[in-house]
Order: C-alpha cells, then structure tokens, then sequence
C-alpha cells in the first residue's frame, strides 16, 4: 500500500470510494514535496491540475486592488483541496495558491481527472458529491464571514474571519 | 394539486435536464409533496437543514436577520428551488424561508439523496451536475463582492457598494435567493 492510500483513508472526503477506486486515483495523482513559497497556481490562468493537501499549508492569496502585493485569504491545511471549481465550470483561477511551508501535495492533472471520470463512472459520481460538499462549505463559510460582518458593523471583519 | 412525474419535468427543466420519462418517474419517487399555507415557515435561519425544497406551485420568500431587523433578500416561485446546501452538507441553514402564498413543495431529504446515490447513481449524477453548477457560480459571484473587501487598503476597504446593497447582493449569492 502506497503512502497515498493510507492518506485517503484518512479522510472522510474518500470514505465512499472503493479500494479499487482509491488505487485508480492513486495512479491517477502525482505526489512530490514543495518548498515554501512554491506557486501552485496563478489568479487568472487556465485551469490544468487539482491539489489534495498531504502535509503542510497553503495560502490562499488574492491580488490587492489599491495596493501591490496580495492579500491572504485563508490558509489550507492537510487533507483539504483546491483547484476544484476553475475544474468543474473551466473558468480561469479566481485565486493564487503559494506554499506557506513546504508542502507535500498530491496533484491530479486535469487530463487525467477527465480520464477518470470517463472511464470510472463511480468515481465521477464520488467525485461530484466531493466537490458538491466542498462548495456547499465554502458557501457557508461566506456565509459566517458575512454574519460577522453584521455583527460588528465592520467589513474589515471578513478577512479575518477568512483567514 | 396532484403532481406527476411528467410535471416534475415540465416544472423543473432544468434540475430534470437529460433525463428520461423512466429516469424522471424514479427521480419523482424519491421526492414528497407538502403542501405550506401563507405565512408558514419551511426552514429557519441557523436552524439544522438537510432537506432541498422545490417550488412546484406558489412563492416563497427568503430572508436573514441583521441584529433584529429582517432583511429580505427574494423570493422563489415555481421551478426554483432552496435548501440544496442542507441537502448535500447538511447543517445550520443560511436563510429563513416563508411561504408568500399557498405553495407546494417537492422536498428531497439528505437520506433520500444517499438512497438515490447508491440505488439510481446515473439519476443521481444528472441532478447533482445542475446542482454543482449552480453553486460554483453562486461561489463566483460571492468570491467578487468578498474580494473587495479582502483585497482592500486596510483603512479604507474597497467596498465599491453601499454597505446595506452589498450585504444584500452577498447574502442573495449565499442563500441562492433569486428575484427582488
């Protein structure tokens, strides 16, 4: 059993895939160590890969309007992803992905996840129902960050709440 | 009202998108049909929700409190639906939903969704698929109004909106409320 395996069954996220699922996904993603600060995505650019988080963090960072630099949006921690919905509705990414540590990151090429969700038809089902939930989440963690807001009266308050 | 798997189709173009009379008449038998009088509540704000709710006939309105003033965001009537988030991550609900008029629902539990997932997996996969789109792009547009925010100077945040229209713009994106 390969290291990436055991990862899966660690998170409930894999809970409904078979092991005979998991193995082709383990195939199907490319696992390498990042040092810090190693751009895993650009704001703007095409989409091309997914990333599962196996160790380490990840800022999620956009450009400042007013400023230079970026802002932080949040941080990603092991066993969560990103990358996921620049693959579901193919547009450009709404978000730069660096590495605030080095990282081991699990990366799924977008040809090789439209490989799979051809050829495996449970695991597209899995997988909507994965990325579903993610989004759902996400959504709701807008959602507190905007009741924040309504409850100090400063909007300053969604980025920390963000982050 | 006496629904049918064929209104399920009619009313629902496009949650039903791509599915058979035979797929349509499956997907109906996982649904229940209620009935809500004006005034009644269907889901309340912060409260657990695991249940999708679609509108087959009638108009709901969807509303979130700030401090202890209501704030109405929309409403949804026929072909629309609320409650999709419960549904595939069930937990406390985004928004409070009121029947405007005499309205029939066709609900969907989050049960019901696992037994369609593991029974009908290819039904499943059509109405997940609408759903999924939808929320990505009620992901998108909330992610613009939050970036200007997060993206603002510190002491001056970029909140090109007024304050009150941007928190009502966020919130429709949130809770999925549609219409003025």
């Amino acid at each position: 059993m390969t290291s990436l395996m055991e990862f899966f069954q660690t998170i409930p996220e894999f809970a409904e895939f078979s092991q005979s699922e998991l193995s082709a996904l383990d195939k199907a993603f490319r696992v390498e160590t990042y040092p810090v600060d190693h751009v895993f995505m650009r704001y703007g650019e095409h989409p091309d890969a997914l990333y599962l988080i196996l160790g380490g963090e990840i800022h999620i960072k956009r450009r400042r309007q007013h400023k230079a630099g970026y802002a932080l949006v949040t941080t990603l921690h092991s066993g969560e992803m990103f990358g996921l919905l620049s693959l579901i509705d193919n547009a450009k990414r709404s978000a730069t992905a660096v590495g605030a540590t080095e990282a081991k990151v699990a990366t799924l090429p977008q040809s090789a996840f439209e490989l799979l969700l051809d050829t495996h038809a449970p695991i597209a089902l899995h997988f909507q129902g994965l990325v579903a939930r993610q989004l759902a989440r996400d959504l709701r963690r807008y959602d507190e960050a905007l009741r924040a807001v309504l409850r100090s009266g400063d909007v300053n308050e969604i980025s920390s709440t963000l982050a | 009202m006496t629904m049918t798997s064929t209104d399920l189709g009619r009313c629902f173009p496009e949650l039903t998108r791509h599915m058979s009379p035979e797929q349509l008449s499956i997907l109906f038998g996982y649904l229940e049909a209620t009935t809500f009088k004006a005034g009644e509540r269907i889901i309340t704000d912060g409260e657990p929700c695991s249940t999708m709710y679609l509108v087959a006939k009638g108009r709901l309105s969807v509303l979130i409190k700030i401090n202890q003033e209501a704030l109405t965001l929309g409403t949804v009537g026929p072909g629309a639906w609320v409650g999709e988030i419960g549904l595939i991550d069930p937990g406390p609900a985004c928004a409070t939903v009121e029947a405007v008029e005499d309205t029939v629902l066709l609900s969907m539990s989050a049960d019901a969704l696992t037994n369609l997932v593991a029974n009908h997996p290819i039904i499943a996969s059509l109405m997940l698929q609408k759903l999924l789109k939808e929320l990505a792009s009620r992901l998108r547009a909330s992610d613009k109004l939050l970036l200007d925010v997060v993206t603002g100077d510190e002491q001056e945040p970029a909140v090109s909106l007024p304050k009150r229209r941007w928190v009502r713009l966020l919130a429709k994106q949130l809770t999925g409320a549609r219409g003025n």
